[in-house]
């Protein structure tokens, strides 16, 4: 019999434990999913797993292990199945299964503040109906933001994120500086942990902007799509060339900060679904140890513009696979380098702690982790929501700023939303083996389905988690030994050898 | 499951009702209805499944093997949900219950191999 591969942090028992008498075991909850032609993986309910060889569950269901069999020791020390109805480790499994919940404990941590529409560029995938730079109407009013920032302080959670989002926040300085500073002043009474982050193209860095997140330790998140022909084709500006603007500002910005205070996101477009490793070496050339290889969202501008956006899931997964594939290589020749969608899936699979991706999270994110305050002082339950709202549809808004907490996060919109934002009960979700590593999305389902729950099979959010996830899965199955010692850096954000 | 007749672009089953509940057909079907036309209706003995791909993009044949086997997992499922939906519905309350009905420590403790710590930045 082939061992099983697991995870290796259970505490086993010693052999006096399995040389008891048992006539027959008891089944404790897990699911399976088939992960190549030869295995499938059991996860438990606390997302322990083993792989193992098709068949397997089956075999657990129909009382068909033999204590004899290696196996058997694994799915009692791994809790897959136990010799007492109600297992001893019965409280351990509930800590783990709390553990795995406890970013609910906190609440909300992340609120978006939308402070202005306006943007100097016009990128054709812009998920937000940006506005030109000088209409300055649409930047949120100093008494939205004000009440905004108070909202975020009735947030039981002692560590908070403010970050600004725009268009191109920076355009609107005034606000960020404004929202900062409010900020710092109602925490001298809150006292809570604020981390403050700026989403911005990096392109209208002054002087006073950079000392002023200098002073307050601004994280500058900014947008590299890679290569200077795929950037620039990406992200057009009228009588400039972005790609070249944007590394200055990121070098101008990591100079005056540091390093660390500065990280880059792509967009994956059909053109880039091409470059995959030119993406990388892009990163790599520009100072970057991880890439977050992510699809283009269904939402905004991206939905209507079909043409260019509207790529298949299927050549989105090639493109990943590609991508993750060529930075494996480079880290096992000693190269750090991390994918971070990997990373997150990888968190989830191998540590018992919870890991705070609103995108993949069950329940869902909105509302219980995000939060954004639009710049016309409504506020939404993610990000995503309120690219909707600029497409005319405000199914996700839950009130506006100059309502109060309670009916904004408890009320009826939120209450209503909570129906379809736990994939364990979800059609399709609830019996699948990847259930503890994946998450729900009402929002995404809402705009690409028309329907709050989902319909799985064509759900482009199931098809490329589902095949993501059993991707990993199927790595460790074929070449775990070399991969766990990378997969562990990336988790742990630590070069190997260090 | 008994292959009743196999067309190119038509295909009927019929699977035993003693042998598999309703639930587990449905839960099957909902994977295949968004690549097939499916049909389900049942007699005395059988539930009868027709399955249409006017198209004829798929080999029904193929898509007759590989839905024997999801019956299978989804009966396998369905053994494990229900034998183990106390025990879940037990594992959760403990774990959601507030302090007063939660104040034994229990025996063991987290930790974890790869060095992860979520306290850490
Ligand atoms: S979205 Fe798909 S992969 Fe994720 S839990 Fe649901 S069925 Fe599984």
């Amino acid at each position: 019999m082939e061992l099983p591969i697991a995870k290796d942090f259970r505490k086993f028992k010693g052999p006096e434990f399995y040389e008891a008498e048992f006539s027959e075991y008891f089944l404790l909850p897990f699911k399976f999913h088939r992960i190549n032609d030869e295995k499938e993986v059991l996860v438990n309910e606390v997302g322990d797993f083993l792989i193992v060889p098709i068949g397997t569950a089956r075999r657990i269901a129909s009382r068909d292990i033999q204590k004899d069999e290696l196996l058997y020791e694994d799915l009692f020390a791994n809790s897959f199945i136990s010799n007492k109805p109600i297992p001893d480790l019965i409280d351990v499994l509930a800590t783990r299964y709390r553990t795995k919940k406890s970013f609910l404990d906190d609440f909300t941590a992340l609120h978006i503040f939308v402070v202005s529409l306006r943007c100097n560029h016009s990128c054709h995938y812009c998920q937000v109906s940006r506005v030109s730079e000088n209409r300055q109407e649409f930047d949120i009013s100093i008494e939205d933001l004000t009440s905004g920032i108070e909202h975020m302080f009735r947030s039981p959670s002692p560590s908070i994120t403010m970050e600004f989002q725009g268009g191109e926040p920076l355009l609107a300085f005034d606000r960020v500086k404004f929202g900062v500073e409010y900020a710092l002043k109602l925490n001298e009474t809150f006292k809570k942990d604020i981390t403050f982050v700026v989403c911005t193209n990096a392109t209208v860095f002054t002087d006073e902007i950079l000392e002023f997140c200098k002073e307050h330790q601004i994280i500058i998140s900014t947008s590299l799509d890679g290569p200077e022909f795929l950037h620039n084709a990406n992200r057009p500006k009228s009588g400039a060339k972005s790609y070249q603007m944007v590394i200055d500002g990121i070098n101008r910005a990591r100079n005056q900060l540091g390093e660390d205070q500065v990280s880059a996101l792509m967009t994956t477009t059909s053109l880039s679904l091409e470059y995959p490793i030119e993406i990388i070496d892009n990163y790599i050339e520009n100072g970057f140890s991880n890439i977050f290889l992510r699809p283009i969202s269904p939402y905004g501008f991206a939905l209507k513009n079909s043409k260019k956006n509207r790529y298949h899931t299927e050549k989105y997964l090639e493109f990943y696979k590609k991508g993750l594939k060529y930075i494996i290589e480079l880290n096992k020749q000693g190269v750090f380098f991390v994918e971070d969608y990997t990373t997150i899936i990888l968190k989830k699979i191998l540590t018992p702690f919870p890991v705070s991706y609103v995108d993949l999270q069950s329940p869902a994110g909105m509302i219980n982790n995000v939060v954004v305050f639009n710049y016309d002082g409504y506020v939404y339950a993610t990000d995503e929501s309120r690219m909707l709202a600029e497409q005319g549809d405000f199914t996700f808004r839950l009130g506006h700023v100059k309502d109060n907490y309670r009916s904004i996060f408890y009320g009826e919109k939120a209450r209503f939303l909570s129906q379809y934002w736990s994939n364990e009960s979800l059609a399709g979700c609830a019996d699948c083996g990847l259930q503890s590593y994946c998450g729900a999305d009402p929002v995404f389902h809402y705009a690409a389905q028309g329907d709050f729950e989902g319909y799985r099979p064509t759900s482009d959010f199931c098809i490329k988690n589902m095949e993501i996830i059993r991707h990993i899965f199927d790595l460790l199955d074929s070449d775990g030994k070399a991969l766990m010692p990378i997969f562990n850096s990336w988790i742990n954000n630590r070069p190997r050898y260090q | 499951m008994v292959v009743d007749f196999l067309h190119s672009h038509k295909a009927q089953l019929k699977v035993n009702r003693e042998l598999y509940g309703e639930k587990v057909i449905h839960k099957c079907l909902y994977w295949w209805a968004a690549r097939l036309s499916v049909d389900f209706d049942k007699d005395d003995t059988s539930f009868v499944i027709t399955l249409s791909d006017p198209t004829e993009s798929l080999n029904l044949k193929d898509v007759i093997a590989s839905m024997k086997r999801d019956l299978i997992d989804f009966r396998t499922r369905e053994i494990i949900t229900d034998e183990t939906k106390h025990i879940r519905a037990m594992l959760i309350a403990k774990a959601f219950a507030n302090d007063d009905a939660f104040d034994e420590n229990p025996p063991g403790g987290i930790s974890d191999p790869t060095g992860f710590d979520p306290v850490k930045p």
